[in-house]
């Protein structure tokens, strides 16, 4: 009998909880995700498990700070606490991960597949109310 | 495995129905369904019931008010295809031989949520860092005007044949004409959607009744086959992928036609899941009724329109019909089959034979959707 039938699984903090998807480390700004060391594929944010070959052996990877501009909406309805309008789109990042972000600048501006890069800026609400720091893309 | 057949259906109508609660938004649909069948409780052996955020126990409560529990009840969750996933397993139920009778309901309370846009799952990723399922259509639309050029209008076009067939159904929810120059100067939702390009919020229910193909002649002179029965869920993909095409309707799709042994040129009516006006469009391309990049001109020839060659959503569709989540799939097919008995009046389709339905929805990240279901029914 092998020691870890006897062991009880306990599950890992949800990502979407979790607040290390942001890192202000040597490098730079940036965010963290995960690559996996059996198939290379990266995800953003992390889950501790890789969604192509299903390995729990994920490390830490920094996601590229720029990329393309795949499309993007300027929302006029959301539910509280946003206030809006506000832009969201997805990135395509150079290592293969698509990011649903915040997109800076003026609206008016944004073109598709135009190149964007990354900046810390606040969005959102922590669960204290006080404004969240976060990422988004913007054009340069 | 056995052939299924619809032998009876009820529906009630779309509509905002603040003061009304869950149970009594459905029975009504339960007694109509019966009828039509000339059933009695006791011909039930069981009951699916989809409901995607109406609470637990849709079924119990709303058969509670008739006197009809007992019976296996399962209720099924799966975002706008609740409704068509239930049908899917009441279909199964009989085709396995498990039961002779089956009822399916989709219903759904929207009103609940006073307005706004539909509640979404928090821990999603994107919908806590401000995703609304407006926004995610819109910017599939939006990369779709990029690639093909489709304008504007041609969007919202999409909403004025809408309204015309609505006009023409007493259970649409919203039946008023409409003109290009209205939709675009309604209230922006998630640009480019105005508010007519968004299916409107409301409550529901819709029933039908399954029978094993060989015991229908006991119920009706007019059944209607279910030839194919499908339902897929979508692939995890959290690098990029072509938003212009929905990948799990072409994938449902091309399984459900090999299911069948039919192509896109069989079909003679279809209901399609235009929650929004750019799906519509993409949804004649997925099912294979026109080219890629070509599905405005499809919609421009009125090809899509009644009196054409594949009329698409006759009933006004999910931005005219309504969309209750879980009861569109189930509403769908109350269309589609009294499309095929020749029930629908002025919004006939001329010698419909063969009908689809399609549902799918469910916005999770890296999702193109959770789940999709598509029925083709015969006569």
């Amino acid at each position: 009998m092998h020691a870890q039938d006897s062991l009880p699984i306990v599950p890992g903090a949800n990502p979407a909880l979790s607040k290390d998807y942001l890192t202000d480390g040597t490098k730079g700004f940036a965010l963290l995700g995960q690559a996996c060391e059996l198939c290379g594929k990266s995800l953003f944010p992390k889950t501790g498990v890789c969604p192509s070959c299903r390995s729990t052996q994920v490390r830490d990877s920094l996601m590229p700070t720029e990329g393309v501009l795949y499309s993007w909406s300027v929302v006029h309805v959301a539910p509280k606490p946003w206030v809006t309008p506000y832009v969201i789109g997805y990135v395509d990042l150079p290592n293969g991960v698509r990011v649903f972000s915040h997109i800076g600048g003026d609206p008016e501006n944004l073109k598709v597949d135009m190149t964007v890069h990354l900046e810390s800026a606040e969005i959102g609400i922590d669960p204290q109310g006080q404004p969240r720091p976060f990422f988004r893309f913007t054009p340069l | 495995m056995r052939k299924v057949s619809v032998i009876g259906t009820g529906m009630v109508k779309f509509g905002k129905y603040n003061d009304v609660s869950l149970a009594d938004i459905g029975w009504p649909a339960v007694l109509q369904a019966m009828n039509d069948a000339g059933l009695k409780p006791g011909d039930i052996n069981a009951f699916f019931c989809g409901t995607g955020l109406s609470g637990p126990m849709p079924g119990q409560r709303v058969l509670g008010r008739l006197g009809m529990t007992g019976i296996p009840i399962i209720n099924v969750e799966n975002a706008c295809s609740s409704g068509s996933s239930a049908l899917s397993l009441g279909c199964m139920a009989i085709a396995s031989g498990q039961h002779d009778v089956v009822m399916v309901m989709g219903i759904e309370k929207l009103t609940k949520f006073n307005g706004g846009t539909i509640p979404l799952e928090k821990e999603d990723w994107e919908v806590s860092n401000g995703l609304v399922m407006p926004a995610l259509y819109a910017m599939r639309a939006r990369r779709y005007m990029h690639d093909f050029g489709l304008t504007k209008e041609q969007l919202a076009s999409v909403v004025v044949k809408s309204r015309l067939h609505a006009a023409l159904n007493p259970d649409a929810q919203l039946q008023k004409e409409t003109t290009v120059e209205e939709v675009l100067a309604s209230r922006m939702i998630a640009d480019p959607f105005t508010l007519y390009q968004c299916c409107p919020t409301g409550d529901g229910a819709a029933v039908i009744i399954l029978c094993a193909e060989n015991l229908a002649h006991r119920y009706t002179s007019k059944p209607v086959n279910v030839v194919a029965s499908h339902v897929a869920s979508g692939l995890f993909e959290s690098g990029p992928r072509d938003m212009t095409s929905p990948e799990i309707t072409v994938r449902c799709a091309k399984e459900t036609y090999e299911e069948a042994g039919i192509g896109p040129e069989d079909i003679d009516v279809a209901e399609v899941h235009d929650a929004f006006t750019s799906a519509e469009l993409m949804y004649y391309e997925a099912f294979g009724f026109c080219e890629r990049g070509e599905a405005a001109h499809m919609l421009e020839s009125g090809a899509s329109s009644l009196g054409g060659r594949i009329p698409v959503n006759p009933s006004g569709g999910l931005l005219s019909k309504g969309h209750p989540v879980a009861v569109t799939g189930a509403a769908q097919v109350v269309e589609v089959v009294r499309q095929l008995q020749g029930r629908c009046g002025p919004r006939q389709v001329a010698g419909a034979k063969v009908g689809l339905t399609h549902a799918t929805g469910g916005g999770i990240s890296g999702f193109d959707h959770g789940v999709c279901a598509i029925h083709i029914f015969s006569t």
